[in-house]
């Protein structure tokens, strides 16, 4: 892994936030605070708003009411400053099954404002043998494990993982719990919905956010 | 952000044309119901050449809007247009780049091959620019009025119906202007004024089509 900077210390807080599917009310006083250098576990039964929550902290789905603060200052306000800071791997890969992982990895590279970081991710992950087949000749773990190097290729501060362990063995679960210990160690957020029972080796850096309580 | 349009309009081009077979199938259904006015009007009919600008006009029309469902749903599901929101690149500007890449990979196809297919009709040579001019404004806003189109009816099923339904009335100004610029041609009299208000068309569909589509797709994302 190579140096990166470490992110200056920032904080996320949903502000009494409403959110609502269609008519279902999901969220209708919400509030909590997320600060740098943590991982943050979503738990939940399904339907409860794991993914909802997640969307909505991405400034894709917009709170009925309720403000989302990122240092102190609502996001939609300069909304393209916000989402350079952020990560979102959700259910799907956002990979498209009939180009190459490589250039899949490209594209990705490209709109997120061309770091070069490709040659690096794709050792981190381990998938140079995977570079030149299209995606949909891939295992689902494979193409999963192609959209978690986004976390690397893609510096950003706050992650938004929705399942990200979903059909992944336990050597990429080694390499995905080596570079999330990574980014917290290196101040950044990360919230994540999961189901599997994630081993973490830093307990006090933890913070389990359970929906059904809410 | 010069690079990343040109790496999006590549990626584009690539899976719009994820086979040999939707470029066929495009050319093949434009020929085939170009094909079916002289066999059933007869190829000597003083008709045929009259009718002919419109013909060519109403199959191009619905040859392009028949395949609109494909604008944004793959990329969807596919959680590519996530990403795309939370990229730094405007979603207006990506919208623009994904209707010129289906345009390359629709429109461009069916002027190609006009020039063929003008022989059914017995239509003159020096005609054939005039009709490529005007396919070529008229196909690129057909593009930009099914996008905003396609972005509305995500989310509905049957969307490929209801896309029609909801676009053809709003391509009749096209078709008009289009039809129009042909006839004059054929009729020898000067193609201008349609030809820009052909152009005139595009460019203002060019400015609102993707901030329209651009404020739907945002809507069909939630």
């Amino acid at each position: 892994m190579s140096k990166i900077d470490i992110f200056p210390t920032s904080s996320l807080v949903l502000e009494n936030l409403m959110i609502s599917r269609g008519t279902n009310n999901i969220f209708s006083n919400f509030s909590y605070t997320f600060s740098g250098g943590n991982l943050y576990l979503i738990h939940g039964s399904n339907g409860i708003g794991k993914t909802t929550l997640l969307r909505t902290i991405a400034g894709i789905i917009a709170p009925i009411k309720g403000k989302i603060l990122y240092n102190s200052i609502p996001i939609n306000r300069n909304y393209r400053e916000y989402v350079s800071k952020i990560n979102y791997i959700g259910h799907s890969n956002g990979l498209s099954p009939i180009l190459s992982v490589q250039s899949n990895l490209e594209t990705w590279n490209e709109i997120n404002g061309n770091k070069n970081y490709i040659n690096f991710a794709v050792k981190a992950f381990n998938i140079q043998r995977l570079l030149s087949l299209l995606i949909k000749d891939l295992s689902s773990g494979q193409q999963r494990r192609v959209a978690l190097t986004r976390l690397v290729l893609c510096k950003k501060n706050i992650w938004l993982l929705d399942e990200p362990l979903n059909s992944i063995d336990e050597h990429t679960q080694k390499i995905f719990n080596k570079i999330v210990l990574e980014q917290i160690n290196n101040n950044g957020i990360i919230i994540m919905a999961s189901h599997q029972k994630f081993e973490f080796a830093n307990k006090k850096r933890i913070s389990f956010l359970d929906l059904d309580k809410h | 952000m010069i690079n990343s349009v040109i790496k999006i309009l590549i990626r584009d081009l690539k899976t719009y044309n994820r086979s040999i077979n939707d470029i066929i199938y495009i050319a093949g259904i434009y020929i085939l119901l170009i094909i079916l006015f002289p066999l059933s009007i007869g190829t000597s009919s003083e008709m045929l050449i009259i009718i002919s600008p419109a013909i060519l006009w109403v199959c191009a029309l619905f040859t392009s809007i028949s395949i609109l469902d494909k604008f944004f749903v793959s990329d969807i599901n596919e959680g590519w247009f996530d990403q795309l929101l939370l990229s730094q690149i405007p979603l207006e500007l990506v919208v623009l780049v994904k209707a010129l890449a289906h345009w390359i990979s629709v429109g461009l196809p069916l002027i190609l091959i006009s020039p063929i297919v003008c022989l059914f009709f017995n239509i003159s040579m020096n005609i054939i620019p005039v009709i490529i001019v005007s396919l070529t404004l008229g196909t690129m806003s057909l593009t930009l009025i099914g996008m905003m189109g396609a972005a509305l009816v995500l989310g509905a099923q049957k969307t490929n119906s209801i896309v029609i339904l909801l676009v053809l009335p709003l391509t009749l100004p096209i078709l008009i202007f289009g039809v129009a610029s042909i006839n004059s041609a054929v009729i020898e009299t000067s193609v201008k004024p349609h030809l820009l208000l052909l152009g005139m068309c595009l460019s203002f569909l060019i400015a609102f089509s993707p901030i329209a589509t651009a404020y739907a797709l945002r809507i069909a994302s939630e």
